[in-house]
């Protein structure tokens, strides 16, 4: 992380995570990919950081990696550090990380479909979280998920303990998933893709869920999207990320005004909006590069309408542009 | 006025089968008593959440799947009462153009044998030369290389295998074309220029879309008209700019409310209307208007009786018993 964005205002305080040069790779027969480059953001207490960018441009390696989760032979932490409260999980032992996740930080992942057991009732899958994690009884189990259901404005929630995933609709699945998460009363939420399987009325509704809850709670979200309206709707900053590199961070309302990278600035102009005059849309030509074949030096410069030659020379540095906003491209780099 | 498709009455039961013998136990009525028109070269949107039907009228339309009642009539032709050769030929007319892009082209013909499937079954062209040509243009028109002709669908990204659909059904010189979901699956930066493709396609051929989708910015931005749909029914119709600056129905309000503020000053200027509750399970219809149990307008009136289908002014059509709204 550079130093310009500990200067933010309000940011007096350790932040509550911060990401650091997070690299993160997957062995395949061929080569080394590199799904997450270089990634450092961090998350303040009670905030929420959107994150935005496209598929495959690592946004949600970055935040699995929070947690470990992404794990297997193939998978290669290369570089980088995940502090949470002063520790960092990228050196903890499954034992140590296990004390974390779903404890100090949870996440609610994108399809409520596969996420939740469908052998378990709703019930059982939430009591596990608090079994595994506190010391209350069964009594005291049962009674505050039945509460924790209700806080996510899910009627009848004694009823709904006992029934199983698939007899409940996708938005009430999704509900059940926050109610999950907030169980223990986390530090951290990270909210992978939580409403885009969902309708815009349902989509509505648990956004509505996630912003009461967090003012009750007080916890952070790190909120995970391609959406950009939801992110306008949510997040207090973002991260836009493209092919594993953080390019741009900046306030909310501060980034959707005066975007500086190239690609924030197409992103945001490709969204048709009410009242727009033209009757074609601006749009970012060229497809999105695949993890095997990613351009050298900037991944967007393939795409830019501002590339030079050094765009594909090598990555720029992170630059201060105003207050608490930062963006990774030559245009802005001091010479 | 100058019609090319004309829906009515449109219903679409599937029945569940239950029971011993398998019979017939209840219906799902997933489009139920949908009329519409669309005017030759221009884009009706057809808008609503999961499950209110939308795409199965679509499939409906095209014959994809069959009516259960109701009268398709297609450049004043009710294909139900045409010869089979004919609806053959009407057929070729009418395409569509799916929401995935992955699970709706074959793996294993390459995008030439794709394109010229449709060329060859209608025999459009005489010779292979001929049909080769005809792939090149149509690859030229729809943005790829006609140097592709010979992969295969998995080496194309996305939003290159949505423009292999596209072409795909332009192959047949259609009048029509049905987009159910046709960008919903792509990148937002991949979405903006298939919206172009699509638009300049149907300018210089001058095609007629029903373009399906939940997402009411690209609507807005494609459609001359909007339909929009909630569970089986269209609850209100007009054109663009009556839908979505002086939306009469409760469930339109909502719908656009739902949508996320964007700019500082839509965030200001946003009142929220969070509808309560999901949609009623199609099996077990409400009684009276459709929507009674989520809106928050609702009298006694609406749980007893069916509202009717009330022109509101220059072509503005809703569904409500609120005569104010």
């Amino acid at each position: 992380m550079s130093e310009k964005k500990t200067d933010m205002p309000a940011a007096g305080q350790e932040p509550l995570l911060r990401v650091s040069h997070l690299r993160v790779s997957f062995q395949t027969d061929k080569a080394l990919l590199c799904a997450v480059e270089d990634v450092s953001f961090d998350v303040r207490k009670g905030e929420t950081l959107g994150i935005v960018g496209e598929s495959g441009c690592g946004k949600s390696i970055s935040c699995m990696s929070i947690l470990k989760l992404v794990q297997g032979e193939n998978v290669r932490y290369e570089n980088g550090a995940v502090l949470f409260e002063g520790e960092d999980t990228l050196s903890m032992t499954d034992k140590q990380l296990q004390k974390i996740r779903g404890r100090k930080i949870s996440m609610i992942f994108q399809e409520p479909m596969t996420a939740l057991n469908p052998l378990y009732t709703i019930g059982d899958q939430m009591g596990e979280v608090l079994k595994l994690h506190t010391k209350l009884s069964k009594k005291e189990i049962w009674d505050r998920c039945c509460e924790m259901l209700e806080k996510v404005r899910i009627p009848n929630s004694r009823e709904i303990m006992l029934r199983y995933p698939f007899n409940l609709s996708g938005g009430m699945r999704q509900r059940v998933m926050i109610a999950m998460a907030l169980l223990t009363n986390p530090e951290l939420v990270i909210a992978d893709e939580p409403t885009t399987a969902l309708d815009v009325t349902i989509q509505a509704q648990v956004l509505d869920v996630m912003k009461d809850l967090q003012k009750e709670y007080g916890c952070s979200y790190i909120f995970i999207t391609h959406d950009l309206g939801v992110i306008s709707e949510m997040a207090d900053r973002v991260v836009v990320m493209y092919g594993g590199r953080v390019c741009e961070c900046a306030a909310t309302d501060t980034l959707f005004e005066h975007p500086y990278h190239p690609y924030t600035r197409g992103l945001i102009a490709s969204r048709p909006y009410r009242g727009m005059k033209t009757d074609r849309l601006p749009v970012i030509p060229g497809n999105v590069p695949s993890l095997n074949n990613k351009p050298a030096g900037c991944p967007f410069h393939t795409r830019c309408p501002d590339a030079m030659d050094c765009c594909r020379e090598a990555f720029p540095e992170e630059t201060a542009v105003g207050e608490g906003h930062t963006v990774a491209c030559w245009k802005y780099a001091k010479k | 006025m100058d019609k090319l498709l004309e829906v009515k009455d449109l219903k679409k039961y599937f029945p569940i089968k239950g029971g011993f013998f398998g019979r017939t136990v209840a219906e799902v009525k997933a489009v139920d008593g949908v009329s519409f028109s669309i005017q030759r070269g221009r884009v009706l949107g057809l808008v609503g959440e999961s499950g209110c039907g939308k795409s199965t009228a679509g499939r409906v339309i095209l014959g994809l799947n069959p009516k259960t009642g109701g009268e398709i009539l297609f450049d004043g032709e009710n294909l139900a009462q045409v010869s089979k050769s004919r609806q053959r030929e009407l057929r070729r007319r009418m395409q569509m153009v799916f929401q995935d892009p992955f699970s709706s082209l074959d793996p294993r013909m390459n995008v030439s044998e794709i394109i010229s499937e449709g060329i060859v079954a209608y025999k459009l062209c005489d010779t292979r030369a001929e049909i080769e040509d005809r792939v090149n243009e149509l690859m030229e028109k729809c943005g790829l290389f006609p140097e592709q002709a010979y992969r295969y669908v998995h080496q194309f990204s996305g939003g290159q295998r949505q423009r292999i659909c596209i072409a795909r059904a332009l192959a047949t010189n259609p009048d029509f074309i049905v987009l159910d979901e046709a960008v919903s699956a792509l990148d937002v930066s991949i979405q903006a220029q298939i919206i172009n493709l699509l638009k300049d396609l149907q300018e210089s051929i001058g095609l007629t879309y029903l373009f399906i989708s939940h997402d009411l910015n690209i609507v807005q931005f494609i459609s001359d008209e909007v339909a929009v749909m909630y569970l089986g029914e269209i609850v209100e119709y007009g054109t663009t700019e009556q839908i979505f600056s002086n939306p009469r129905h409760p469930y339109t309000v909502a719908l656009l409310s739902a949508v996320p503020a964007f700019t500082r000053e839509e965030k200001a200027n946003k009142h929220r209307m969070i509808l309560e509750g999901d949609l009623p399970s199609p099996y077990d219809m409400p009684k009276g208007c459709r929507f009674a149990g989520r809106c928050p307008y609702r009298e006694a009136v609406c749980e007893e009786e069916k509202p009717v289908w009330t022109d509101r002014g220059d072509g503005h059509y809703c569904m409500c018993h609120r005569p104010q709204l």
